[in-house]
């Protein structure tokens, strides 16, 4: 079956970019000539003129883009906030203890603020992501500062220094697989559009499809298999400080 | 009270004795012995931790391990005295002199301080600062502990914390080194509560509140020198702590340090290998299943194989809000193969097969059975009781196990066990880390659904009560530890009267008939009495199963080549 043409009328807009391109003129010099005296005003201005108003809509786009962001944002926070509640858990319940009395579970709910509405406990906890908060009401005071994310019920430690405990682990594999997917991704991108309908287009596409659909629980699961149980060629992977040696550390 | 993740405890008897001598002996053929005066003082013993431990603050820490490591850090008013040569242990005062004077029927406790025991800062420890310790157990923000205060003592209501300088009037302290517990019944093994780390003392002017898990103020042998949480706590020398004072505990190696976040079977593997690294350093977590067969039968490994009976109990619970005929839970009782499920959990080394709830190690254990004595189970039996049942049998059943290889092979012998007498079973594995959580709330109930239970001390108060109190279902219903739904009038009446009894010898024996009553109405299959197996690295001397934790007792370690 043959697909429909494709309906073309937006597409020369989104291919357009959407700031000026940097116009084709001649390039400002900064080699100050032998005379001493600075390039002529006219072709000073020319060549200014443009990189102004690409900046001006620059400006603009990256703006539109932070609030869009900031929005977004917003929404996820929220959205994973509902979902929270939404899920039949009770950390109230799960910090009581094994044997917990009603009295003793409504105390421990109010001292986490969980009796209050869901609104105000949303609103509070994005008020003290910029502004802070401060746990431990019922006992000594633990202040949690900007970016707060709350405090953990099982540690009582704060979030966001969770968070950045795990940190490096997450830098080293993000910087790890950046380096695989700008040298192969890219490169085979390149290749694929030059040699385009050739064998080497199709399976760097068939690949990237796989690669696309498959997630990384299910593949991951697989390679291990593959790689560590059954040809034995790497080691049981494990993390590895960034810090302490390159070689071990591309295990993780 | 402790499902696993081992909460506490039991005393061993006459069985437990010869299994922990037993090891004991193998562990000193090894060489010196840890009794011998050759003792080596130095080092530093590295303690191999899948996880962080649920709290080290002692009125939050609710865990077999959390409890064993606070131990080291602070002392309670009475404790478990448990020698190096093995024998059982003994319950003596700690922070106190003695092990408690009760008075009036058992409402009211008194002890009197040990002079000269000393926080990490010199500072003498005061009864002012256990009363003060006791009363954090009512705040709101020292959550996840034990709930016997709230339980046992008088005029607690709206009573929330002594932060807000609010102090409770049922504990009272004339002078520094008295301090009384007036309770609202009479608890006759109270002073066995008081073994448990959080009747301790927390001094004022060092609480951090929800954050004294890393700034605890210790009294004990050691004290904190760092921790980062689920990395990393490092123990050192309390150096103003003083053996003259302290009847349970020694001070031998420099340093304990605590290593969290290691795979539960690399650290099996590490130990079983004894490298280097490995031979300063013991487990926190028992030997896993898949391991201990081939461990536990390795001769190479015997004088670093230890075997610590626990008085817990691994059972069956049967739902007698579904299954409601009496004689297909009996038949039931009779067609489990045990031997085939305890092969599923590790085999001979997991534990002995359990005909009744009370473990042998807990006081007021009674021997009796009542179903076939055969692991192999008896399906003739089972088979005529079935018909018995006729129509009212329910022929499909639901049981909930954890979602782990162990359970889920265990889940299979339940099957084919019950596929014999013609009842097909489906398997619910749930989610391991919420397994007791999700089990505890009666929302959730399933036909058929296993459990453990090891009690916080060895007495049967700890066990029958807790499990089998039908009143209880309606006031916990989150966390509701009735799991069979048993609410037998005379069983609820009877633990009433039991719990009335000043006698401690009266209400043991009572127990141990109230476990066979409870067992007639078949709603629980005892399995097994578990053990929990650890290794230890070469150099590490002077452990004792500690069979009230559950645990390897830290309190006399020593390193050979410290």
């Amino acid at each position: 079956m043959r697909l429909p043409e494709p309906r073309q009328p937006h597409r020369h807009r989104l291919n357009r970019p959407r700031w000026e391109p940097r116009p084709a003129g001649p390039s400002p010099t900064y080699v100050i000539p032998s005379t001493g005296h600075y390039p002529p005003a006219h072709s000073e201005r020319e060549a200014d003129q443009a990189p102004a108003r690409t900046e001006h809509h620059m400006f603009r786009y990256l703006i539109r883009r932070l609030l869009s962001a900031a929005v977004i944002i917003l929404v996820i926070s929220a959205i994973t906030f509902l979902i929270f509640f939404a899920l039949p858990s009770n950390p109230a319940l799960l910090a009581c203890g094994k044997t917990c009395s009603a009295a003793r579970l409504a105390q421990i709910k109010a001292g986490m603020g969980l009796d209050q509405s869901l609104a105000t406990q949303y609103w509070e906890f994005l008020k003290g992501f910029f502004a802070g908060r401060t746990f431990g009401d019922a006992s000594v005071k633990i202040q949690c500062n900007f970016p707060c994310l709350g405090i953990s019920f099982k540690d009582d430690t704060p979030v966001f220094s969770t968070l950045m405990g795990r940190f490096p682990a997450d830098l080293s594999l993000a910087l790890g697989s950046a380096v695989i997917f700008l040298v192969v991704g890219v490169g085979l991108g390149v290749v694929a559009a030059v040699k385009k309908g050739s064998w080497i287009d199709k399976l760097a596409v068939t690949g990237a499809l796989v690669g696309v659909s498959l997630q990384i629980y299910f593949v991951g699961l697989l390679l291990m298999y593959v790689f560590v149980d059954k040809w034995q060629i790497l080691p049981t992977p494990g993390y590895v400080p960034i810090t302490r040696t390159s070689a071990s550390g591309s295990r993780g | 009270m402790m499902r696993r993740t081992r909460a506490a405890a039991l005393l061993a008897t006459a069985t437990a004795l010869v299994f922990s001598a037993t090891a004991c002996s193998s562990s000193g053929s090894g060489g010196s012995s840890s009794g011998g005066g050759s003792v080596v003082k130095g080092g530093t013993l590295t303690y191999l931790a899948p996880s962080d431990f649920d709290y080290t603050d002692p009125q939050r820490t609710y865990t077999t391990e959390g409890q064993s490591m606070d131990e080291e850090l602070v002392r309670s008013l009475t404790g478990w005295q448990e020698p190096v040569d093995g024998s059982a242990p003994k319950l003596v005062g700690d922070l106190a002199t003695n092990t408690g004077v009760a008075s009036d029927g058992d409402t009211v406790w008194t002890f009197t301080l040990r002079p000269g025991i000393k926080y990490q800062d010199g500072t003498a420890v005061t009864s002012y600062d256990v009363k003060y310790g006791v009363e954090r157990f009512f705040s709101s923000d020292i959550t996840g502990g034990p709930g016997y205060a709230q339980e046992f003592l008088a005029d607690t209501t709206g009573y929330t914390g002594p932060f807000q300088g609010k102090s409770l009037s049922s504990i009272v302290t004339p002078n520094a080194s008295t301090i009384s517990f007036h309770l609202n019944q009479p608890v006759a093994d109270f002073n066995e509560t008081t073994a448990m780390v959080g009747w301790s003392a927390v001094p004022k002017a060092h609480d951090t509140g929800a954050n004294y898990s890393t700034g605890l103020w210790a009294d004990g042998p050691y004290q904190i020198q760092s921790y980062q949480r689920g990395k990393e706590l490092i123990l050192v020398k309390n150096k103003y702590w003083s053996q003259a004072t302290d009847p349970i505990r020694n001070q031998n190696v420099d340093e304990i340090d605590v290593k969290m976040g290691m795979d539960r079977s690399a650290i099996d593997q590490e130990l079983e290998a004894d490298g280097t690294s490995a031979q300063d350093s013991i487990q926190e977590w028992p030997l896993a299943g898949s391991d201990l067969t081939q461990i536990a039968n390795d001769p190479a490994l015997k004088s670093r194989y230890h075997v610590i009976k626990s008085p817990g109990i691994s059972y069956l619970a049967q739902n007698m809000n579904t299954i409601k005929s009496l004689p297909e839970r009996e038949a039931i009782e009779d067609a489990i193969n045990k031997e085939t499920a305890r092969g599923a959990f590790g085999g001979q080394a997991y534990g002995d097969y359990a005909t009744t709830m009370l473990a042998p190690g807990v006081d007021g254990h009674k021997d009796f059975s009542l179903y076939t004595s055969n692991p192999q189970g008896d399906i003739a039996a089972a088979k005529a009781l079935m018909a018995q049942a006729g129509p009212a049998a329910v022929k499909t059943l639901s049981l909930a196990v954890e979602n782990t290889t162990t359970q889920t092979n265990f889940a299979d012998t339940v099957k084919a066990s019950l596929a014999q007498i013609g009842i097909t079973v489906n398997v619910v594995p749930v989610d391991q880390a919420n397994y007791f959580a999700i089990l505890d709330n009666t929302k959730n109930q399933y036909d058929l659904t296993w459990m453990d239970w090891i009690p916080d001390w060895p007495n049967a108060s700890t066990v029958l009560p807790i499990l089998f109190n039908g009143a209880q279902i309606k006031q916990l219903p989150q966390s509701n530890q009735d799991i069979s739904y048993l609410n037998d009038p005379a069983v609820n009446a009877q633990i009433a009267n039991i719990a009335k009894m000043t006698d401690i010898n009266a209400a043991n024996t009572a127990y141990g008939n109230l476990d066979e009553q409870i067992l007639k109405d078949a709603s629980v299959v005892p399995l097994f009495y578990m053990n929990f197996s650890e290794l230890s690295g070469g150099n590490v001397q002077g452990l004792t199963p500690d069979p009230i934790n559950a645990e390897l007792n830290l309190a006399h370690v020593w390193l050979k080549n410290g």
